[in-house]
């Protein structure tokens, strides 16, 4: 097609203007996938250190369990649930990557003459290493039945080690007092010290032992997906399953931890914030160029016209050279930035000298930021300066075709 | 207010006035102007700078409108027409020959002069073979892919006149086609202009300040100061 000849050979006219402006595209297009990446990067980041530690992605509760952990309200209520069938079905779902069933109970720990109070965790060891990474597989695979891991410190404070015996008495759901005898199976760091000062480990069985619960009965399920953002959906399609316990509530990440949902949310706005004022600059860029561009050609748009070229086609032929414009920006911005992203997801973008460790919304950063494609907004980045170019491209153009031809004929040529 | 007027004639115009301001000034570019131009005729619209002759070729395209009087093209009153109406007519019915820079540097020869035809949406093989043999017959044979900043200021004005003349258009309409030219490449020019005319029939009506060039067409119009002064019929001097 005449038009789109006319369009690309039309951009080499000034080469080197179209290189530079090309090169603008380019350099904006490469700033916003490296930004785009360590934006992302820095939001899985917190989402796994957020989500993964112990909270998962999705959490099925009695729906009056949180936020007190109350041991009577387990899910399916006093029933309890056929959960280990349950896991089987969730574990079926195609974005579901693992499950794992809870039991929590408060108690007091005690080896002779030293007592502490804590926080009972009643796992699956096998699903839990699957879900979150508060304790690492191998000591989770220490936990035989009667016996404990203890938090660092709890263990300091209860003067434990490995093999010896603590004593765990709890408020059982009969009304009476639970007690049991537990063999220190190993001591554990979370990474949190509020956790490694209070919280215990056991079987799941053994808990719910120890708190007079049937085997039937958990408090939750912890849910770990593919896509940590798409939770809403899974967890609107759990919901939807057929032959769930009744009063039950599905809740994401972002209804467990809200801190972290609302600071990712304001990430993404100042993001967008940054990539529209990126966008218009480099609109600026096309339009600097486009103007001059038809300023020079008037005459050869009026000569264009009194062939009876119709303006509409006169207009395509100058949005067609910007599109090349930006087109081979975002080529060359797209080389550009898979070189950066591949940098810093290799070796990430280390701000330890201006930052040092840091810790935002309850959950530690890495202060060598590593870059995550986020191919979406990197589309919608090349969209929109694709748009903000053929906008850019189309006021001078508009403009062109209006002058008068007769004027345009007399116009001086300049190329 | 009808559309149509059937005068038999190609072109006409009637009392055609067109004025401009210029500043507090009003200039008269063309004041009462009527003629009328049958098909296969060869026209020199010849006068002086400033007298009215690209006013007049501009009028007579629809690439202006007059003060005052009508034009019309075949049976269309161009007034009648609006922006988009008269693109079309000029698409099909027109053709130009500009005194410079008439072509469009990014497009070789050939490409050049098929692009009234390819706006014209003729079909690739056709158009080619068309513009081939144009190409040939205004001696640009062995040149076709040559862009203008290659070709000489007559090779270029030749690529024009192949362009004007390839979709066939009732009229060509040429500014001061040989204000650049030497002398024996102007006349080398208008001897292919005159040949198109007696072997095609197309209608010129080209502009000229130029005695030598005038003598050439079969008929001359001078204007002076916006007037038609005279419109002789002269004996025809063959090439």
């Amino acid at each position: 097609m005449i038009v789109v000849r006319l369009g690309w050979r039309n951009l080499w006219r000034n080469s080197r203007r179209s290189l530079i402006t090309i090169a603008g595209i380019a350099f904006a297009f490469a700033f916003l996938i490296a930004m785009i990446g360590l934006a992302r990067g820095l939001v899985v980041q917190l989402l796994r250190n957020g989500t993964e530690l112990m909270v998962g992605h999705i959490q099925i509760h009695d729906r009056d369990y949180l936020p007190d952990r109350d041991i009577y309200e387990t899910v399916g209520n006093l029933e309890g649930h056929d959960w280990p069938r349950l896991l089987e079905r969730l574990e079926r779902h195609p974005q579901i990557l693992a499950v794992s069933p809870r039991v929590f109970g408060f108690g007091l720990l005690s080896t002779g003459e030293q007592s502490a109070g804590a926080q009972i965790i009643g796992v699956d060891p096998r699903h839990e290493a699957e879900v979150s990474r508060l304790v690492d597989a191998n000591a989770l695979a220490k936990l035989r039945p009667g016996s404990l891991l203890l938090g660092v410190t709890l263990a300091q404070e209860l003067n434990a080690s490995e093999g010896d015996e603590v004593a765990a008495v709890t408020q059982a759901a009969d009304g009476t007092l639970g007690n049991e005898l537990f063999k220190v199976a190993g001591i554990v760091r979370t990474g949190l010290a509020y956790l490694d000062r209070s919280v215990a480990f056991s079987r799941i069985d053994d808990l719910q032992l120890l708190l007079a619960l049937e085997p039937s009965r958990i408090h939750e399920i912890a849910i770990r997906i593919q896509d940590p953002l798409g939770a809403a959906e899974v967890g609107r399609q759990i919901s939807q399953m057929q032959g769930l316990p009744t009063g039950i509530v599905v809740q994401t990440w972002r209804d467990l931890l809200p801190q972290l949902s609302e600071y990712l949310e304001l990430a993404g706005g100042a993001n967008a914030f940054i990539i529209g004022l990126v966008v218009i600059f480099a609109a600026f860029g096309v339009l600097n160029t486009m103007m001059m561009a038809t300023f020079e050609r008037i005459r050869e748009i009026g000569m264009l016209n009194s062939f009876g070229m119709r303006p509409a086609l006169i207009t395509l032929t100058i949005m067609l050279e910007a599109l090349f414009l930006a087109l081979l920006g975002l080529a060359a911005g797209f080389g550009v930035g898979a070189v950066m992203m591949h940098y810093f997801s290799v070796y990430g973008l280390d701000l330890t000298r201006w930052t040092g460790q840091l810790t935002m919304v309850q959950a530690r950063v890495d202060p060598v930021l590593k870059a995550a494609w986020n191919w979406n907004a990197v589309i919608g980045a090349a969209i929109s300066l694709c748009v903000a170019t053929l906008i850019a491209a189309y006021l001078p153009a508009r403009r062109a075709v209006r002058v008068d031809p007769v004027e345009a004929l007399r116009a001086p040529v300049l190329q | 207010m009808s559309n149509s007027k059937t005068t038999g004639s190609l072109l006409r115009l009637e009392g055609v006035s067109r004025q401009y301001t210029q500043g507090e000034e009003t200039v008269h570019a063309l004041r009462d102007v009527t003629f009328e131009a049958d098909g296969g005729e060869f026209i020199a619209i010849a006068g002086p700078s400033g007298s009215g002759k690209t006013t007049l070729l501009n009028l007579c395209a629809g690439l202006d409108r007059p003060t005052a009087g009508k034009v019309w093209l075949g049976n269309r009153d161009l007034s009648e027409l609006n922006r988009h109406q008269l693109a079309r007519l000029r698409l099909e019915e027109v053709g130009f020959i500009f005194q410079a820079f008439n072509l469009i540097p990014v497009l070789s020869a050939e490409e050049n002069a098929e692009f009234i035809l390819l706006l014209r949406g003729m079909a690739g093989e056709t158009r080619r073979a068309k513009i081939r043999a144009l190409l040939k017959e205004v001696g640009l044979e062995g040149l076709e892919s040559r862009r203008p900043g290659q070709l000489s200021g007559g090779q270029q004005q030749r690529v024009a006149v192949a362009r004007a003349i390839a979709a066939e258009p009732k009229l060509v309409l040429a500014d001061e086609p040989t204000a650049n030219l030497d002398t024996e490449t102007a006349f080398s020019l208008l001897n292919l202009m005159d040949r198109l005319n007696r072997e095609h029939g197309t209608t010129f009506l080209f502009s000229t300040h130029d005695p030598r060039v005038m003598q050439r067409a079969h008929r001359i119009i001078h204007l002076l100061d916006g007037r038609i002064e005279s419109d002789e019929r002269v004996a025809v001097e063959q090439a």
